[in-house]
Formats: C-alpha cells, sequence, structure tokens
C-alpha cells in the first residue's frame, strides 16, 4: 500500500513535470495572399506566402491557416491598432484529430480580407493554446465577447473588449524571455526579411520590422518569385510554407504577422 | 465598586455626578474627537495618515509588496558627466527628443513627461514637439506632456510645457501633487477656471487607449471613461477632483524589488534603455509598456511615504497603477468615521459598565485598541479603505485614562467614607491595620473580651433635665468611654442609649484582649470618679456607671442594610455581658466580671468574687468577680472577710456565712457592703426554704 502511494506520488511529481517542462507542443501557420486573377481561375486562386514586399491587387486577398495538435485551440485575430480590422470575428478553434487547418477570416463568413492598395497596416495574431491554459480560458471569454459585440454592431464594446484582448497578447509577448522567443520563432524570424522570402519563409513578426521613424519605403518587387500553389489543393500543401509555433501549459504560442501593403 | 457607583445622580444633593456614570468619559471623549474630527480635519488625517505610512511600510518589509502593474515603467534622466555632455552639445530638448524617439523604437505604448519644457528657445520647442509628432504619427506610440495649475500664483496661470509651439494640442497631464504629505495625497483630476485637466497618470491610461475610449470631463472635475466588466458588459469608471491616498507599494529606491530584475527592470537610466533598444531582443519586452520619464531623485526628489527621496514620476507611476487596479485608497466620509466613533464609544461604555477590575479595563482596552488598529491595516490592504483608527484607538485610550481616573476619584471617596465610618468603630493603629488589609473586618468568630457599661440613674436624670442636658450628659460620658477604650486599641460596638459597649479581639487579633478591657474599665471609672469629686457642674454627678466584663466567644461584622450598615459584635457573649453589667448596681461594684474574664486575665488585679448565680435566660451558672479600684489593706481585709463568708455559703452553712455576711454589711467598701447585704438576705432566704440539691449556685429571677 505505502509503495502504491509513493508511484502514486512519483508519478504526480512527473506528470507535473511533464506538464511544465516549457513549449512542449507545436502548431503551424502560414498567411497567404491569394490571387483570384482569371489566370488562375483553374487552381481556385494562386496562393502566395505573404510577404511585406508582394505587390497588392484588386483581385488579391489574405488567408491564414494554422493548426495545432489535438485538444490545442488556435485564435486568429486581425487588429488594426485598437480595433478589429474589416469586422473579421476572431477566430477560435478546438483542434480535434479530424481537424482541418483553422482559416482566417472564417471561410463560413462573407467577410473577405482584401489585399489591396488601400489596405491599412493590420496585425495578424496567431495563437495556439495548449488543453487546460489558464491564458485561455481569459482571452477565450473576451473574445467570444468580442464576437457579440461585433454581430451587435457595438463599435464601442468592441474596441473595449479589442483593447482589453491586445493587453493580455502584449502581456504574453512581454512575459515571453528572449531566449523563449528566439526559440519559439527561431533565429530566421531576427533575420533580413529579404533572406526569409528567400527561402521560402512567409510569417514575420515585430522583431524584424524596419525603423518606424527611419521610414524607409520597401519597394515591392515582381522579381520576388513565391511558390505558388493552388486554393483548391492548399489544405494539403500549406503546412510546408508554415512555421512553426511552439507552445504549453501557461506559455501560449503567439506569431504576429504585420500586414504591411506597399504600392 | 458597590452597585451605587452606576446611579449617576447623587441622591442627596440630586445633581449629576460624573464619577457615579461609567458611560460619561467615553461620551465626553468622543464629543471632544468628534469635534476635532470635524473641525480640525487636516490636524486630525495626521496620524491616520502616519499609521497608513505604516502600514504600507509592515507590508513591504514583509514581503507582500504588490508589485507595480507590469505595463508601468520609468527612465531616469541622471544627471550624470553624459548627459551633462548632451545638454552641451544637443541641448536638453534634442535630447529628451532622442529619448522619446529610443521608446517609440522600442514600440512603448505612451510615455508620460515628468519635465515640464516650457523656457526653451522656440526652435528647441518646434524639435521636441516635431518628435512628437512624429512619433504619435506611427499609431503605436502616445505622448503626454506635465502642466503644473499654479493656483498659488498671483494671478493665478497654468505652466504649459512647449507654450511656443503651434498646431494641434499634446495630450497632457497635471503634475500638481500635494507637498507635505509624503506624497501620499493625489488628486487624479483636476479644475483650473471652470476646465477639468486629467492628472499625468490618467492621463498616461488615457494614452495607452484608442481615442475614442480615453477619459473625458463629464462635468466640472469629473471624467469618466468606460472599462469591461466581470460579466463582459461596458462600466463606467470615474474620477474626480478629490484626493485620494497612494497605495504605494514600496520604494522604488530599494534594489530589492525592481531594480534588480533583468531586462524586465522597472527604473531605466537614458544609458541602459539606448543600450538594451541597440539590442534585438529589446524588441518586445517593452512593447505596449507605459513609461514616465522624469529626473533622478537627487534632481527631483520628493518624500514618499517610505521616508525615501524619489522622483517626482514615480508618485505617477503609483497613481497609475491605482488607476488600472482600484487600489487608490479612499478615506471614510466624516459621517462614517463618526459613526466607528460612536460604535467604539458604546463598546467602551458597555465595558466600563460591566467590567469591575482596574486591571480587565486595562487589558480590555489594549485588546480593542490593537484590534482597531489592526482593523486600520487590513482596510488598507485588502479594501483599499482607510477608516480612521487612530482617533478611534484614542477615544478608547483616553476613556480608559478617565475611567481610571474616575474609579481612583470613586474609590477614594468610598476610602475616606469607609475611613470615617471605621475610625468611629476602632482605633487609629487597629484603622490602620485594617485600612491596610480590608478583609481584617470580614465577618469573623472569635473570643472577643467585651465591655458594656450603662448610666445608673439615667431614667430619673432624663425626667428631671431637659434634653440639651440629656445629650450632654451622654455625650460627655461617651467621649470618656471612648477615648478610654481606644487608648487600648478597643473597637467600638455601639451607643444605645446610655449603654456603651466596646470590645477587644477584632479586627485585630489581641492577646491580652481582658487586660486592655479592664485596663480601659478601671481608667474610665477613675475618670468618671474624679468627675464625681470633683464636679465642674451639676451634671458631673451623674456620671456613675457600672461597667461588666466578659470573654467569650462571638461573631463580629457588618451588619445592617443597604441604606445602613455597622460593623457590629453580636452572639451569647454579649448577652452575657450585659447580664453581668445589669447586675453591677446589685452588687455595689463598678466593675462586675465574669469567672471566663477572670481566667483569661493575665495582669494582677484585686479582685473578689461576689457571687456564683445563673442568670436569667442562660443555663450554665456565672461566677461574678468585682474589681476593686481602691485596694486599700481594710478594703482587701473585707475582701478577704467576703469570700470566707462566701466559701460558707457555697458549702450551704447559711446561717453561720450569714453571720459573717450581716458583719460586712455596714462595711465602707460599698462593693463588700452591698455584696454583703444581699447575701444575708439571701442567706436567711435559704435558712427559711433550705433548697434540696443545693451546688452553690444560686438562680436569679430578674435581669
Amino acid at each position: 500500500m505505502r509503495f502504491q502511494r509513493i508511484l502514486c506520488l512519483l508519478g504526480g511529481v512527473f506528470a507535473l513535470f511533464s506538464v511544465h517542462s516549457g513549449n512542449a507542443e507545436e502548431a503551424n501557420a502560414t498567411l497567404y495572399i491569394v490571387d483570384q486573377s482569371p489566370e488562375h481561375a483553374e487552381m481556385g486562386g494562386a496562393c502566395i506566402p505573404y510577404t511585406p514586399l508582394e505587390k497588392p491587387g484588386e483581385n488579391r486577398e489574405l488567408l491564414a491557416f494554422a493548426k495545432g495538435p489535438a485538444g490545442s485551440t488556435i485564435v486568429m485575430l486581425a487588429l488594426q491598432g485598437d480595433a478589429v480590422y474589416g469586422g473579421l470575428e476572431p477566430v477560435i478553434t478546438k483542434m480535434t484529430e479530424d481537424s482541418k487547418a483553422a482559416r482566417f477570416p472564417n471561410p463560413e463568413s462573407e467577410k473577405k480580407w482584401a489585399f489591396t492598395e488601400k489596405t491599412p497596416k493590420v496585425d495578424l495574431y496567431v495563437l495556439a493554446f495548449t488543453e487546460g491554459d489558464p491564458q485561455l480560458e481569459k482571452i477565450g471569454e473576451y473574445l467570444e465577447w468580442l464576437k457579440d459585440s461585433l454581430k451587435e454592431g457595438d463599435d464601442e464594446t468592441a474596441m473595449l473588449h479589442t483593447h482589453a484582448i491586445k493587453n493580455r497578447l502584449s502581456n504574453i509577448m512581454r512575459q515571453q524571455s528572449t531566449d523563449s522567443y528566439l526559440e519559439t520563432y527561431g533565429d530566421s524570424l531576427l533575420a533580413n526579411t529579404d533572406t526569409i522570402v528567400g527561402e521560402g519563409k512567409a510569417a514575420v513578426t515585430r522583431g524584424a520590422t524596419k525603423n518606424l521613424l527611419q521610414n524607409e519605403d520597401t519597394k515591392p518587387s515582381a522579381a520576388v518569385a513565391a511558390v505558388r500553389r493552388g486554393l483548391k489543393s492548399i489544405d494539403a500543401e500549406w503546412k510546408e510554407d508554415s512555421r512553426a509555433i511552439k507552445f504549453g501549459l501557461n506559455s501560449p504560442g503567439l506569431l504576429v504577422f504585420p500586414i504591411t501593403t506597399t504600392p | 465598586m458597590s452597585q451605587s457607583q452606576e446611579t449617576a445622580g447623587d441622591p442627596v444633593k440630586g445633581g449629576f455626578d460624573p464619577v457615579h456614570a461609567a458611560w460619561f468619559f467615553p461620551l465626553f471623549v468622543l464629543i471632544f474627537v468628534g469635534a476635532f474630527r470635524a473641525f480640525f480635519p487636516s490636524l486630525a488625517e495626521k496620524p491616520e495618515l502616519l499609521w497608513f505610512d505604516t502600514a504600507l511600510q509592515v507590508r513591504a518589509k514583509a514581503g507582500f509588496a504588490e508589485p507595480l502593474d507590469p505595463t508601468i515603467r520609468f527612465v531616469e534622466f541622471k544627471m550624470n558627466e553624459e548627459m551633462a555632455r548632451r545638454f552641451a552639445t544637443q541641448g536638453e530638448y534634442a535630447t529628451a527628443a532622442g529619448i522619446l524617439k529610443t521608446l517609440a523604437e522600442l514600440k512603448v505604448r505612451a510615455i508620460a513627461l515628468d519635465i515640464i519644457y516650457t523656457y526653451g528657445l522656440e526652435e528647441d520647442q518646434n524639435l521636441l514637439a516635431s518628435t512628437i509628432r512624429e512619433i504619435e504619427a506611427s499609431g503605436e506610440t502616445s505622448v503626454v506632456l506635465p502642466i503644473s495649475l499654479e493656483k498659488g500664483a498671483d494671478p493665478p496661470y497654468i505652466l504649459r510645457s512647449l507654450p511656443a509651439v503651434e498646431g494641434d494640442p499634446f495630450q497632457i497631464g497635471v503634475v500638481n501633487a500635494e507637498e507635505g504629505h509624503r506624497w501620499r495625497k493625489y488628486r487624479r483630476a483636476d479644475t483650473f477656471e471652470g476646465e477639468t485637466f486629467p492628472s499625468l497618470a490618467l492621463a498616461a491610461l488615457a494614452a495607452d487607449r484608442p481615442a475614442p475610449l480615453r477619459p473625458k470631463a463629464t462635468s466640472p472635475g469629473h471624467m469618466e471613461w468606460k472599462v469591461i466588466g466581470s460579466n463582459g458588459k461596458p462600466i463606467t469608471k470615474s474620477v474626480d477632483d478629490s484626493t485620494v491616498l497612494l497605495n504605494i507599494p514600496h520604494s522604488f529606491n530599494d534594489g530589492s524589488f525592481d531594480r534588480a530584475a533583468g531586462i524586465t527592470q522597472r527604473v531605466w537610466s537614458v544609458e541602459e534603455l539606448e543600450a538594451f533598444a541597440q539590442q534585438p531582443e529589446g524588441a518586445d519586452a517593452l512593447r505596449d509598456t507605459i513609461f514616465f520619464v522624469g529626473y533622478d531623485q537627487e534632481v527631483d526628489n520628493k518624500p514618499n511615504a517610505h521616508g525615501k527621496q524619489e522622483a517626482g514620476m514615480f508618485v505617477h507611476g503609483v497613481a497609475l497603477n491605482d488607476l488600472l487596479h482600484n487600489r487608490a485608497v479612499h478615506t471614510l466620509p466624516l459621517w462614517q468615521d463618526l459613526t466607528i466613533y460612536a460604535i467604539v464609544t458604546m463598546v467602551v461604555a458597555i465595558l466600563f459598565s460591566v467590567i469591575r477590575r482596574k486591571r480587565w479595563i486595562i487589558i480590555s482596552a489594549l485588546g480593542g485598541i490593537a484590534i482597531l488598529l489592526l482593523f486600520g491595516w487590513l482596510a488598507t490592504w485588502f479594501v483599499c479603505q482607510l477608516p480612521d483608527s487612530i482617533l478611534p484607538a484614542l477615544i478608547w485610550s483616553g476613556a480608559v485614562v478617565l475611567e481610571i481616573g474616575r474609579r481612583w476619584t470613586y474609590e477614594q471617596r468610598e476610602r475616606t467614607q469607609r475611613d470615617a465610618m471605621l475610625g468611629f468603630y476602632f482605633s487609629p493603629a487597629v484603622l490602620k491595620q485594617v485600612t491596610k488589609d480590608l478583609d481584617m473586618i470580614r465577618p469573623q468568630g472569635t473570643s472577643f473580651a467585651i465591655l458594656l457599661s450603662d448610666l445608673r440613674g439615667f431614667t430619673t436624670f432624663c425626667e428631671a433635665q431637659p434634653v440639651e442636658r440629656v445629650f450632654e450628659l451622654l455625650n460627655r460620658l461617651f467621649g470618656v468611654e471612648t477615648d478610654a477604650a481606644l487608648r487600648e486599641n478597643g473597637s467600638l460596638a455601639r451607643f444605645a442609649g446610655d449603654q456603651f459597649l466596646a470590645y477587644w479581639g477584632a479586627p485585630e487579633p489581641c492577646e491580652d484582649a481582658p487586660d486592655r478591657s479592664l485596663r480601659a474599665s478601671i481608667e474610665i471609672q477613675k475618670i468618671l470618679a474624679e468627675h464625681r469629686a470633683n464636679p465642674k457642674d451639676d451634671i458631673d454627678p451623674w456620671l456613675k456607671i457600672g461597667i461588666g466584663l466578659h470573654y467569650g466567644r462571638a461573631l463580629v461584622g457588618h451588619v445592617g442594610s443597604r441604606s445602613y450598615r455597622d460593623y457590629n459584635l453580636v452572639g451569647d457573649s454579649v448577652n452575657t455581658t450585659a447580664r453581668v453589667e445589669s447586675q453591677t448596681k446589685n452588687y455595689g461594684a463598678p466593675i462586675l466580671t465574669t469567672g471566663e474574664f477572670m481566667e483569661a486575665l493575665k495582669m494582677p488585679v484585686s479582685s473578689f468574687q461576689v457571687d456564683y448565680v445563673t442568670v436569667k435566660g442562660k443555663a450554665l451558672p456565672t461566677e461574678f468577680h468585682a474589681v476593686v479600684l481602691e485596694d486599700t489593706p481594710e478594703n482587701l481585709s473585707a475582701c478577704r472577710a467576703y469570700e470566707n463568708a462566701f466559701a460558707l455559703y457555697k458549702e450551704g452553712s447559711f446561717e453561720i456565712a450569714a453571720e459573717s455576711f450581716r458583719v460586712l454589711r455596714d462595711h465602707p467598701f460599698e462593693t463588700v457592703a452591698t455584696s454583703a447585704r444581699m447575701l444575708t438576705e439571701r442567706c436567711d432566704e435559704l435558712i427559711a426554704q433550705p433548697p434540696e440539691d443545693w451546688t452553690g449556685v444560686y438562680t436569679l429571677t430578674s435581669k
């Protein structure tokens, strides 16, 4: 009986260590520019991994994919400053064994995320929470309230919720030490954007953005060729262009896509 | 304390006497302290603020100081060589602009300047202004400039930052904070000439929010904004121009808190911040934080609640933290504090009424005051309210001091009354012992020597003389008797009519009680004899008494009712003494004692047994002994002759005894002569009717 108790205790300690042993899980996310030009009609639209250098256009829209292991929860949210961009509802998807990648904007919604010259600076936040993460409960509550406010068209309340959510997102980013931040997103995030594009990596983070006060416009370059995939087959291929997001209990994964358009 | 202490009015005088009212002094202190609190609020708040300080320091020292919100950070302009060089080469305004740029690069959400840039050159002001506008244009960082409301100036004016700059107004916040309160007091909104301004802390909070969500003035001195409530619905928060107390968590000079916290450190120097901004890991560690920028404590030293000198910007940072987390400490409105005072007063008055011992009054006060003071701390720590706790504690302690005084006065009065009363009963020596140990006068039963005297011919005197002369006679007699008894440390039991009763043996034990009583008796008789021999008036001849002495067990203690009490002697021995005294005139004896008395007597005295009788109402026989006051040879010879005759009488030889007594009937010694006359008659009576079983004891049929 005593031996069993000791085993149970050891098991409990082991389980505790397992849970708190850092970012044990991994999700993936990517962001595409979907070109709906007639020449890509066969493919259902061409999916070009997003880079800040990609040229906006009338036929272009943005589409994000993210998927985590079963039990995890993926949250995607686009913010323009302190407001939800374009009325795009946040996406909260609990992953199961059979789940497809979560899409943003929500495919069930009629709202699209146009990538035109008029598109303002927007940040796309992709978060991955492990099951039972207390931070998910808090953020999830605010996200649900935010969705309700958006449905009701209550802009002021929606902004209040967005502000609260953004504060929590900032907290998450600040709480992660620099080391774990690099570990999560990889050294390449801090490298030159051109290099990232050249290697086919799509996401960047705030850590790689230019000094805003230097105001150096980055010229779009059609010569920067990206991998092009068809929208019809993207479900099977998106992961090849994706970036890993490591996360664990009390350490949610966060990836930020800062969207800028360069005319 | 007797029950009568609770009666406030003096039943005799009919007026109010606070010494008899347990509730009076708590009420008195309440009125005093309440008036002090109401009419001198700034003075009254000082001890409360000191107690508040102590609460903050204790919390910090115990390691429970709340850390500031992680979004709140500080940049100190240290006036070191590097800063002096920059000021010399770039100028103060350009240096400030550089710091703002660095903070903007770090994606800081809001920057609140605690330095009023107002006297610089126009071009310097424009340089700084253009930097601020450039930063704000990015949409990621907002800047708040300070203003100072110079209300005390003549005329009052607003000291503004960058006054020479034209164009859109900047976000501003008031940096005034009340001096002289160690930076505890803070006004979160302020008014000047009808216009409402946010404090620097509130302005920083506004800068952290999107424009539509920023606090707005809704009425003079009142600002409102919305936040999300716990149910997800918007709720309105507001501040006004009243003052709150800052919940300063700790001293920012204390390195054990934030300064040693690595890259997430709370307080940055300019050089540290610039170096950090150059590192790639600086990208997100400070993003969306709120920075207060000001001079360091050496330049902008302000006293904080922890007794340290620190930069004034910390005050605004703490105020912002309190705004974000509802941690500002509020004082209670006057009526609530007065209610606390009243409750404390009521509790104190009840305790004073219930508790009898002064020791428990003090112990309960110490406990109550500790609870009050702890209550102040707990309310501060956990519900951010500062109830008055020092002043209620003052009410309690003041009431206790007055209550102790009241009880002391009461006891003094009682003691005086008691001493006056006991002084009547006891000699000064006994009284001294009794007042030292009041247990001495508890009821007790022991052996006493009892003296009882009675005035001869008092009834006749009363019938013939006016009342004044009757009392003159009595007082003269009792004066002599009292003095004599007290001189022998006797205790006085009572004056009843012309009777005087004194005793020895209690309250102080007395081994030679019979000796003392006899000495007192002899002295009384001698003094009275002197009075009779040399009368000063026609009262002195009446000073003739008989004294009965007995030694036996009796009870002594307080008897009577609540309204009247007497410390008195009761018991069969008192009755026996009365019987003995009543026989003194029958035997012509000035002092007649019992056999028990003579057995207990240690001092030598001339006496002789005059009779052996069973007095009325008693079962056992008693020997009567007469004390010979003038022991002349003739008297002593007569006494021996009487004793011989009495021995024959006891044997039953009544005829011979009668003859012997008959010889003594006309002896000059009155006691012998009177006794012999009575015994002669008794012998004749016994000869005429011889008793069947003669034991030598004759039964008296009258008292």
